[in-house]
């Protein structure tokens, strides 16, 4: 199932991944693609205030993992960008497979981690304030997730 | 002969002490995940608390894997520089081992990810089979080939209920089968799985 959404500020990107997070249960994945300036952080705060987590979200580019241990489930922020040709070989399916929720920006460069069922998000810049989100659910499983907020 | 033991390569975080080879005091729960954070703290607290000095201990014992990625390396890091900084020895242990149920016939197993386990047997102390990474298929009929067996571990993710040993109490034990490490320097973490 592929659906796709526009929205027209941040905030309602916010909240958007708000309504979605709150569908989300430990072991879930989701991957987001997009440009940088796309709004890929601006969804995962959604998705952490949907936990209840009081940490600010910031873009784990540099450290390509940030936990977040406050909230109603662990969230787990992976930013592979950094592991583009590098070794991938560092724990990671421990998170993607953990016990909470798993977000990965940049899931092409950790595709040999991705062999599990996803959410798989693309958001585009269109101009402005405006982003198309495009979910891509590959099963019922999630495909109930996004079902009726679009 | 005090020995400072240390495990933090699965769910949970323990740090024990070992006096003429009786377990003296220990600390164990659930950490997974944040043992880095916690580790360093609880070895402070638990020699406090035995009004012990950290020059007093005469050597380390440590699991090192298979288990999780960084806890496996968390509680080898620390072994390793304490080896290094105090000159003691350091004895290794597998992780499998010091999760089986002593004296019974065992199966231990781990999540490995990507539909697969870590997997060892023990039958009455005596291993069955060694130190494996096991496809979880391939598990379950291990499982029904020996249905006596006494399951350990977080086995939640088989949709399986396992038992929890006394992982403390077992190192103690096992860490009189094992000689200290020639070169504690090159103690390598116990992974098993393949490189990306």
């Amino acid at each position: 199932m592929k659906l796709h959404t526009i929205t027209h500020s941040k905030a309602e990107t916010v909240e958007l991944a708000k309504k979605i997070g709150a569908r989300l249960i430990k072991g879930d994945i989701l991957t987001l693609s997009g440009d940088l300036g796309a709004g890929k952080t601006t969804f995962v705060t959604g998705v952490a205030k949907s936990l209840k987590i009081k940490d600010e979200v910031i873009s784990p580019t540099f450290n390509i993992l940030k936990c977040y241990f406050d909230g109603k489930l662990p969230l787990y922020h992976i930013d592979a960008y950094r592991l583009k040709d590098a070794n991938k070989d560092i724990g990671l399916e421990e998170y993607i497979e953990g016990n909470g929720i798993a977000i990965v920006e940049w899931p092409i460069y950790i595709k040999e981690l991705l062999n599990v069922p996803h959410l798989a998000i693309t958001i585009k810049n269109k101009g402005g304030n405006l982003r198309e989100l495009t979910f891509k659910a590959p099963n019922q499983y999630y495909a109930k997730k996004i079902r009726g907020i679009l | 002969m005090i020995y400072l033991l240390l495990d933090s390569s699965n769910t949970y975080l323990s740090v024990g002490l070992v006096k003429n080879k009786q377990v003296m005091d220990k600390i164990s729960y659930p950490c997974f995940q944040r043992q880095s954070e916690y580790m360093v703290m609880e070895i402070s607290k638990l020699l406090k608390r035995n009004h012990l000095k950290m020059k007093q201990i005469n050597g380390v014992v440590v699991s090192i894997g298979p288990g999780s990625y960084t806890g496996i390396r968390i509680a080898l890091t620390i072994a390793k520089v304490m080896s290094y900084a105090l000159n003691i020895p350091l004895y290794p242990l597998s992780t499998l081992a010091i999760n089986q149920i002593i004296d019974h016939d065992s199966i231990v197993l781990f999540n490995a990810r990507s539909n697969r386990s870590y997997i060892a047997a023990f039958s009455k102390n005596k291993r069955l089979l060694k130190d494996q990474v096991m496809n979880n298929d391939e598990v379950k009929k291990y499982l029904v080939q020996h249905p006596k067996f006494l399951l350990v571990g977080d086995l939640e993710y088989l949709k399986l209920k396992g038992k929890k040993v006394d992982v403390i109490k077992n190192m103690s034990l096992l860490m009189n089968k094992v000689k200290p490490v020639k070169n504690p320097n090159l103690v390598k973490p116990v992974y098993l799985k393949e490189s990306y």
